[in-house]
């Protein structure tokens, strides 16, 4: 409501966590897309070039797990700020995370107020 | 050495219970993260400034309920679960009654759903030594699971049917549904608590297997997608076959 437009994808394989997600972005002003696996994700980026600002990423999915679809992500649009969200992943693997490109890590249960300073901060850095 | 079997029951039942944990866990978890989610978005807009339309704020309260009344579904059942089957009294019986009880009571449910249920007794009036209002509890659970199974294949019309039949020391009672079936891992995991492979929405058949074994008898379930689904409960039979009642 306060904040320039921008589609963000919300990928997440719990429904819960998606709605609740993609709400809140809805409501400070951004475009929320909700997508269930990183298959999903990676085929929105492929119909939809340069759509995406933004993509908030579960790091623990069936299927495509985070960082894989992070780096498919990142192949189809090198530009793409990602923030990866984790509930259970061991420090060490969080801790890498930034150094392979992605923008922000957040731990779960994530804090609407701390997913949208990330949010902010990451579409100012582009 | 190796382990007794007392051993390996222990550690069966430890790893049991730490499957149900853990199933339990996850399935308390995600209406926690909606009811937490949506009352921090409402804080957030509300700290905001954000303007929230009355509906919206209707919506996300009408969800929070929703959600808390899902977490008091789920402690009920693990209480029923918990509580298991102490107050049971076994009596010799024919399950044909207990199945009457229940069908007396399920019956206008599945009729209105275009649903029949044939009940064929090849017992010989073989009685059983079981609680009654036990066993026809469970045989609505089994209506009910073979109702949603029917209904949930978009099938208009569907019998259920419920054969009765004798085994060396057990009375068998089959019942069976034309639904779509499921695959044995899901069928297995469909009568343990909080299995995070089965497709069930409630503990119900975990509580009907606990208290069908707590009576000496056995739970199971045959199924194959495409193929429907029978649960078969194995009864213990009263040693005198010549009995009647």
């Amino acid at each position: 409501m306060n904040a320039p437009a921008g589609t963000i994808l919300v990928v997440d394989d719990d429904p819960g966590i998606r709605a609740i997600t993609a709400e809140l972005l809805e409501l400070s002003g951004y475009h929320a897309v909700s997508l269930p696996d990183g298959t999903s994700a990676i085929a929105w980026c492929q119909a939809n070039p340069r759509g995406a600002a933004l993509a908030v990423v579960d790091l623990s999915m069936p299927g495509l797990s985070g960082t894989q679809t992070f780096r498919l992500l990142r192949a189809l649009e090198p530009q793409l700020p990602v923030i990866i969200a984790s509930g259970s992943a061991e420090d060490a693997i969080l801790d890498s995370l930034p150094g392979q490109g992605v923008t922000a890590v957040l731990r779960k249960p994530v804090r609407g107020g701390a997913l949208l300073d990330a949010v902010v901060r990451a579409l100012a850095a582009r | 050495m190796n382990p007794s079997t007392e051993d390996i029951a222990r550690i069966h039942r430890l790893h049991s219970l730490a499957d149900m944990a853990g199933g339990m866990a996850h399935e308390f978890n995600q209406p926690l993260t909606v009811i937490r989610g949506s009352a921090e978005n409402l804080l957030i807009a509300r700290q905001r400034g954000w303007q929230l339309t009355p509906e919206r704020i209707d919506d996300k309260l009408a969800t929070i309920v929703a959600q808390c009344d899902r977490i008091s579904g789920l402690i009920d059942e693990v209480r029923r679960f918990a509580r298991g089957a102490e107050d049971l009294s076994p009596a010799p019986l024919l399950p044909a009654d207990a199945i009457e009880d229940a069908l007396r009571l399920g019956r206008v449910q599945l009729s209105a759903r275009g649903i029949g249920v044939s009940v064929e007794d090849r017992s010989g009036g073989r009685l059983a030594h079981v609680d009654r209002h036990a066993l026809a509890d469970v045989i609505i659970e089994l209506l009910r699971n073979a109702r949603e199974a029917i209904v949930g294949s978009s099938r208009c019309h569907g019998t259920i049917i419920i054969a009765i039949e004798t085994a060396d020391a057990a009375v068998v009672v089959r019942v069976t549904d034309e639904g779509p079936g499921m695959d044995p891992a899901a069928a297995q995991a469909a009568i343990k608590p909080f299995d995070p492979r089965s497709g069930a929405a409630s503990l119900g058949l975990a509580i009907a297997r606990r208290t069908i074994e707590t009576m000496g008898g056995s739970l199971a379930i045959d199924s194959q997608p495409g193929r429907g689904t029978t649960v078969i409960l194995t009864l213990p039979a009263v040693a005198d076959a010549s009995a009647s009642g």
